[in-house]
């Protein structure tokens, strides 16, 4: 029932604004993909153009072997979920999740109690059972949300498509919802694209993330390849937070100023680079040859962690520090600072 | 009719000449209803631009029933579609396309969610259409011809009647309009009342 979905080489542009420029992804039978990126970097229209409902200037999505171009919107079978529900706000849950049942040309439509029976298995399925005759507005946000998914999943599509399913919600209603999800794509196994510009959930979420930022996709890959592995910049900066050293490499090493700072460097490339080094890869330690003096000069608390910032000279912006289970330094004390890992890119 | 059309197309479509509809859907509130007439007549007459093709299919336009609709038409359609446009932007076409993607068929979307979503704006509209129809008397005026029994609408029987010193007569047909003026205007009122209510209701979501 889940099919492969192949994106080659999309361009789209509105007016004329580029919103996609040159994107391809391949996308496996069953894989649950989140495109992340900030906003207006193309999210949802990617979606929008894998669902048919926007057409590509150049390039083609493909569905299995199937040109997409040569479908119409119900050959499709897509489920959509969109950014603000849509829920047909002039009928109640049943008949919301029905329509599509109801839809299918004549000799494809189930009977009534078919349809009736269908519903009520779709609404145990996301978890709201007996609120068949509420309407949408009697619904909290977290319930319309399942209501638009079960929905989408009535006309048994090939391919889900979620736009920021969890956009709207408050923090605690998202986690739940997550792992829902989660589960549920593991039971149903569609293949899944779900757009979100909250990195955490893309991370925890998906087998795959891709990044994309205007118009472009900047990097594929599982959750520990991109945060650990970010192939540009943007992608480092945009996962998580990230300290910015200017260093100059020489042979194996990495030097700020004169100072070597990080060593065994595998890759050859000499001359100005940006080092990128989260707050968890910088630790207080005691004496290292490789190691960056430093001022702490405020310190603060963000949930579990807690965060010391430290002013290291020819530095204008103090460097962020988690101090894992370490003792806290003291405001004004002259401390020590160890890189454990670091991301380097070739300064442009 | 043609206001649902317009306003359907103005509110979901991006297309070239859009402000030239929408001026276009404005212009029977600015042009004087009599001046409208004498473009009718103009247009349609037997010495007007389409004339002699309308007399050499054998239509009649201009002093017969179809000028009268074409007159009401002009005069009325606004009403509906500057009542639908901000309701049918406001909806946004999620909604349609959410039922497109669910498989609808576009006639099956439009009469499953477009109307229902605009039905209290689209009473609104017909009502104020019919009331305007009602009291419609310049454009149609000089439109009909005014021939008894035949082309006449009951302002202008009203008139006529006036006339022709027919004094009892004319306040009859005049109380019948007033009253049918007062039910319109009861509607309205109840109209209002719901479709506040309809508001607020898709405020909430
Ligand atoms: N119908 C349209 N007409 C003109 N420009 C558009 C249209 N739709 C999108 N755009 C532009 O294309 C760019 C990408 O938009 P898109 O909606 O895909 O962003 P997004 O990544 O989904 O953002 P968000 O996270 O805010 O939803 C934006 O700059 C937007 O202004
Ligand atoms: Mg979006």
């Amino acid at each position: 029932m889940s099919v492969a979905v192949t994106i080659e080489t999309i361009e789209k542009r509105f007016e004329n604004f580029p919103a996609l420029r040159g994107v391809s992804l391949d996308i496996q039978p069953g894989e649950l993909v989140a495109l992340l990126g900030p906003s207006g970097s193309g999210k949802t229209t990617l979606l929008r153009l894998i669902a048919g409902l926007e057409e590509a200037d150049r390039g083609r999505v493909l569905f299995g072997e199937t040109d997409t171009r040569d479908l119409s919107l119900r050959e499709r079978r897509i489920g959509f979920v969109f950014q603000q529900y849509a829920l047909f706000k002039t009928m109640n849950v049943a008949d919301n999740i029905a329509f599509g049942l109801r839809s299918r040309p004549r000799g494809e439509r189930p009977g009534a109690s078919e349809i009736g029976r269908r519903v009520k298995e779709l609404l145990e399925l996301v978890q709201l059972p007996g609120l068949e005759k509420r309407y949408p507005s009697q619904l909290s946000g977290g319930q319309r949300q399942r209501v638009a998914l079960a929905r989408a999943l009535a006309i048994e599509p090939r391919v889900l498509l979620l736009d920021e399913p969890f956009g709207a919600l408050d923090a605690k209603v998202r986690k739940d919802l997550r792992a829902w999800l989660r589960e549920l794509h593991g039971r149903t196994g569609h293949t899944t694209v779900f757009v979100t510009h909250d990195q955490e959930e893309a991370l925890e979420l998906a087998d795959r993330v891709a990044i994309l930022n205007e118009g472009r996709i900047e990097q594929v890959g599982s959750a520990d390849d991109v945060y650990d592995h970010p192939a540009t910049p943007f992608v480092c900066e945009f996962l998580g937070e990230v300290n910015k050293l200017p260093v100059k490499v020489v042979g194996s090493q990495a030097f700020f100023g004169d100072r070597p700072v990080l060593g065994g460097l595998a890759q050859n490339q000499g001359g100005p680079a940006s080092l990128y080094v989260r707050p968890q890869h910088l630790r207080i330690v005691d004496e290292t040859p490789l190691a960056l003096p430093g001022t702490v000069e405020h310190l603060r608390r963000n949930g579990p962690l807690r965060r010391a910032e430290v002013a290291v000279d020819g530095l204008k912006k103090r460097l962020d520090v988690d101090l894992a289970s370490q003792v806290a330094p003291a405001i004004g004390e002259r401390v020590r600072l160890r890189i454990t890992h670091g991301n380097l890119f070739a300064a442009a | 009719m043609v206001g649902i059309a317009a306003a359907w197309a103005v509110a979901k479509f991006e297309f070239r000449g859009k402000n030239l509809l929408i001026s276009l859907i404005d212009l029977p509130f600015s042009v004087s209803p009599v001046i409208s007439g004498l473009v009718f007549v103009l247009l349609f007459g037997a010495q007007g631009y389409f004339g002699p093709w309308l007399q050499a299919h054998d239509i009649k336009i201009v002093f017969a029933l179809p000028g009268l609709i074409l007159a009401t038409v002009f005069v009325t359609f606004p009403f509906v579609a500057r009542e639908l446009i901000p309701h049918m932007q406001s909806l946004g076409s999620a909604d349609e396309e959410a039922a497109l993607t669910l498989g609808a068929s576009p006639w099956r979307t439009f009469f499953t969610i477009t109307l229902p979503n605009v039905k209290w704006s689209l009473f609104y509209g017909v009502l104020l259409c019919n009331a305007r129809a009602m009291g419609e008397f310049g454009a149609v005026a000089v439109v009909s011809g005014k021939i008894r029994g035949e082309t006449n609408t009951m302002p202008l029987h009203v008139e006529i009647l006036y006339n022709e010193y027919m004094g009892p007569a004319a306040f009859a047909v005049a109380s019948l309009l007033a009253g049918l003026a007062l039910v319109t205007l009861v509607l309205k009122t109840l109209l209002e009342w719901h479709y506040g209510d309809a508001i607020a209701a898709s405020r909430r979501h």
